[in-house]
């Protein structure tokens, strides 16, 4: 199943894969600055959850980039398009449940009134309030995302690439949970002990969000809905020109369009409706199994002319 | 650059909140429920776990108490009913022989060590234990107790 990618779309993937192993490079470092910032600070143990999690679009991008590409084999007739969508499937489900499971941290840490310990050490000589070091770890936390989100993102748009787009928009949003914490942090130098959890609860309805997003672009794609478009659900406008070309070469016929990874699919049905006769099922299937036989399809390769008469 | 939601005006209000402060000059850390304005010039009121503390604590207890111009007065009494009388405030310091991995460890906030303790056959640092979330005080007695350990 090698289609044939446009030389220009194909540069642009590679350069996306190039990013996405910078990303996973610099959340490293995150992940390791934050984890030894982090203290008993519950925002920043939610903002320190939050970019471990950023580090799963990257993944599942790359190892789906090695997927996509791949031959249809007996066991999977179709290729592999749709090795991604699955992937992301998974990764919106860990996301929302992550989430889930912080704002209940963070509303008990409120609910019990829990009061976050921060002292103090010797750095290089210096009295430092290790607050100070968690709001330094968060600002860190924050840049290389933003930077490459804002990255990736066009590239995102010109791949027509869920992950992609996904990974790009919650890095360039990355900057609010960075401001977040660091809000719960000042708040509790200010002897405000609500302020992290507060944060914490904010950061982590955020990933409660993002999954919940994805989980609803994931499912769109899986129930075989019409292609979306890549930051809402609405329709693509691709589904309305093709229908409508389609309709004008096949007239008497409807269109389903929907979308497998990045590639669209259309099928030209008649208006009576696109499933099987029983009769004519059993035709081909001989026995108890012929009730499942729903539809028969036929590709073209070359498109009909438009009719004269057409409407 | 999306649209300026709720979030993000949540967050830019509570940024602009705390830059205010911070340029006001307020103590940063502060403590949420006052220990340090409370035993300053006044009385230090601590919970002893073992009837008489020794060398290592009441050292501790000593410099603390110098620190804060305070003077200390002491109680004893079981660990349970110490613990809950500090997570209230009605006291302010526990000692006697805390090691750090105390199983209370949740419940209260620990200090830098002040010693070493040999618990079976486990070498532990010794500590004291404070409100939890008192953050100023906490490094009052940080500061406090750290020249001996030096």
């Amino acid at each position: 199943m090698n289609h044939d990618i446009p030389d220009e779309i194909a540069s642009k993937l590679r350069r996306a894969a190039r990013l996405e192993w910078w990303s996973i490079f610099w959340l490293l470092t995150i992940i390791a600055v934050m984890y030894f910032a982090m203290g008993s600070s519950q925002a920043m143990k939610t903002a320190w959850i939050e970019d471990a999690l950023s580090l799963l679009p990257p993944i599942l991008f790359l190892l789906a980039r090695k997927f996509e590409n791949k031959p249809a084999t007996e066991k999977f007739p179709f290729g592999f398009h749709r090795v991604g969508s699955l992937a992301f499937l998974l990764g919106a489900g860990a996301l929302t449940a992550m989430g889930g499971f912080l704002l209940y941290n963070a509303a008990s840490a409120l609910i019990l009134q829990e009061h976050p310990t921060i002292g103090n050490a010797m750095i290089f000589g210096w009295d430092v309030w290790l607050g100070w070091l968690m709001v330094a770890a968060l600002v860190y936390s924050v840049i290389p995302p933003v930077i490459l989100g804002h990255m990736k993102k066009p590239l995102a748009h010109a791949t027509m690439d869920k992950i992609l787009f996904t990974d790009a928009d919650m890095n360039a949003a990355d900057w609010k949970t960075g401001l977040a914490g660091i809000a719960g942090i000042v708040g509790i130098g200010f002897g405000f002990w609500w302020a992290d959890a507060a944060a914490a609860g904010l950061i982590s309805f955020d990933i409660l969000r993002d999954g919940l997003r994805n989980l609803r672009i994931a499912v769109a794609e899986l129930l075989d809905g019409a292609p979306r478009e890549l930051e809402s659900a609405d329709i693509h406008p691709i589904v309305g020109t093709l229908s409508e070309e389609l309709r004008r070469r096949h007239p008497g016929h409807d269109v389903q369009v929907r979308e497998t990874g990045r590639f669209v699919r259309a099928n030209v049905v008649p208006t009576k409706g696109s499933e099987l006769d029983s009769k004519e099922a059993s035709k081909l299937v001989s026995g108890d199994q012929s009730w499942r036989l729903v539809a028969l399809g036929r590709q073209l390769r070359e498109l009909p002319e438009p009719s004269e008469d057409e409407r | 650059m999306p649209k300026r939601s709720l979030s993000f005006q949540i967050v830019w209000l509570l940024t602009t909140a705390l830059t205010v402060f911070l340029l006001s000059g307020c103590k940063v850390p502060d403590d949420p429920e006052g220990t340090t304005k409370e035993v300053i010039g006044g009385v230090l009121k601590v919970g002893a776990l073992t009837q008489t503390l020794d060398d290592v604590d009441a050292d501790a207890v000593a410099l603390i108490a110098e620190a804060l111009q305070a003077e200390p007065e002491l109680a004893t009494a079981d660990p349970h009913t110490l613990f809950a009388q500090l997570e209230d405030g009605k006291i302010h310091l526990v000692a006697g022989r805390i090691p750090a991995n105390t199983p209370f460890a949740a419940d209260v906030a620990l200090t830098d060590p002040v010693g070493h303790l040999v618990l079976g056959e486990d070498s532990e640092d010794r500590v004291l234990a404070i409100r939890k979330g008192e953050n100023s005080f906490l490094i009052v007695v940080n500061r406090a107790i750290r020249g001996p350990m030096e």
